[in-house]
């Protein structure tokens, strides 16, 4: 019984355990593994994240350069980046967002205007 | 004679986090018989691993179950490296443990707050759950993510802990030790407590014997069996025993699982202590061949992989046998004669993980 008082007016003073969310936000730990992002003008569009990706999220349009990543599908392992020759693909710690539509992530390299209307 | 009514138990009930039913045959409130029906949440992950790369199906096993993804990733790696007679480096076999050891630590609170949640103490529930929350930032740190860590690789391990993250991590498991020992002080000697746990459910030790219990539900009955001192992984270089109760009821279940938090917490230190220095992942080249089983020990208990490869990049046959499976005859064997009022405890008090028992 005692012990309970002394909880009740401890409680009564100190400070909420939770955090109070939309004003304060949890801050990630470096190299969380949250999103991941191809940077268009580095990626050679080898191709080789596309093979080794085990959930198959990426697709590689080489003639094209367009490196296309379903987020929905991806399940953040990480292997891209690891393995990517030119370590264009980068981890954010950032977690994609719910959304009403599976929209797909598209990188696509600026091409010179010939290509474009070849495209 | 009463008459016998059958009583469907689950597949949705609030106390089940996963989907099992149990059909009761119930002599007006004492159960008699109790029949199991699983296969709600079959997801035929052992047939997809055929069809994957043996690398990327550590990704694949890692999802058989959420709580102990790492110790099924490492259970997987260990059998492919011994069939590629692939010698991992010691830092890594260190890694492994201290990874394996948080995973029980996060394991065991979430299940101390299910129960704490099954017998209506709610204010216990979220202290278990606001602990784990410690080991759960300790898993983001080191490893970038929080339950499905994804760290194990073939031939070691793909992230390192340096220096200032094993502060980090000390210091976090001297707070968590303190929080436990409060936790414990109710869990332990709690009047309402111990009225819910203490002679429900009891097994003996004969009959877990029989029925091939694994894990605290094993050792709660007085078997003193643990997978971990067989020495895989670094295990072989730490110090510890394995944790055994003898009464074999619920209250001998919980006092396992609560004494093998302390008992992770103890690991890990050693392991830090004794940490090598060196590369945490050796080589791998070409494709594993052979067909092999290996066992690994899990919050949950002893977790037992087939693999047989064909020398190619694809697996003839994965198959696991999970330690919720191997306990379920003895859930049955303890079911029997209890009142429903005290099933719900009963159940979760095996730790069941559906979603493990079918893949
Ligand atoms: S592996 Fe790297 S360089 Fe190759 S296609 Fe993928 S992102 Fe581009
Ligand atoms: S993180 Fe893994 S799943 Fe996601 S795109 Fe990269 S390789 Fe594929």
């Amino acid at each position: 019984m005692f012990a309970m008082v002394k909880n009740v007016i401890k409680n009564l003073f100190s400070r909420p355990s939770t955090r109070l969310f939309p004003y304060q936000t949890r801050e990630f730990f470096p190299n969380v593994r949250g999103s991941i992002d191809n940077d268009p003008e580095v990626c050679i569009y080898c191709g080789a994240c596309q093979m080794r990706c085990p959930s198959e999220a990426i697709v590689v349009n080489r003639a094209e350069k367009v490196w296309t990543i379903n987020p929905y599908k991806c399940i953040l392992c990480g292997v891209c980046a690891q393995i990517c020759p030119k370590k264009s693909i980068a981890i954010h710690s950032e977690y994609v967002h719910p959304q009403s539509s599976k929209v797909k992530k598209i990188r696509q390299k600026k091409v010179v205007e010939e290509a474009q209307s070849h495209a | 004679m009463a008459k016998k009514t059958i009583l469907p138990f689950g597949p949705q009930h609030p106390v089940l986090p996963e989907p099992i039913q149990l059909q009761l045959v119930m002599e007006d409130e004492i159960v008699v018989e109790a029949i199991p029906a699983i296969g709600y949440v079959h997801r035929g992950l052992e047939k997809l691993t055929e069809t994957k790369a043996i690398a990327e199906n550590i990704f694949v096993v890692e999802r058989i179950c959420g709580i102990c993804s790492f110790m099924h990733a490492l259970c997987y790696c260990q059998g492919i490296e011994s069939l590629m007679n692939i010698t991992v480096p010691d830092r890594s076999r260190f890694l492994r443990v201290i990874w394996g050891e948080l995973h029980r630590l996060h394991s065991h609170h979430l299940w101390l707050g299910l129960l704490a949640d099954a017998f209506g103490f709610e204010s216990l529930f979220m202290q278990c759950w606001r602990n784990r929350e410690m080991v759960m930032d300790i898993m983001e740190m080191t490893a970038g993510s929080r339950v499905i860590i994804s760290t194990n690789a073939l031939g070691g391990v793909r992230r390192d802990i340096d220096s200032d993250q094993q502060k980090f991590i000390l210091n976090s498991l001297n707070k968590l030790q303190e929080e436990l020992d409060n936790i414990k002080r109710v869990f332990s000697d709690d009047y309402t407590v111990n009225k819910r746990l203490v002679d429900v459910a009891v097994i003996s030790k004969e009959d877990a014997h029989e029925l091939g219990a694994v894990g605290p539900v094993m050792r709660a009955s007085g078997l003193s069996f643990d997978y971990r001192t067989t020495g895989y992984a670094a295990y072989n270089e730490l110090d510890f025993e394995p944790i055994v109760e003898q009464s074999g009821d619920c209250y001998a279940r919980m006092m396992v699982r609560l004494r093998e938090c302390y008992q992770s917490i103890d690991i890990i230190r050693q392991a830090f202590a004794k940490l090598p220095e060196g590369p945490i992942a050796s080589p791998v080249k070409g494709f594993p061949s052979g067909e092999i089983a290996t066992r690994v020990e899990q919050p949950r208990g002893e977790v037992l992989y087939y693999i047989k490869a064909n020398g190619t990049n694809h697996l003839d046959r994965l198959r696991v046998r999970t330690p919720t499976f191997a306990n379920i005859p003895a859930l049955l064997k303890m079911v029997k004669g209890l009142t429903l009022a005290d099933i719900p405890i009963a159940i979760l008090s095996i730790d069941p993980c559906i979603s493990c028992t079918e893949r």
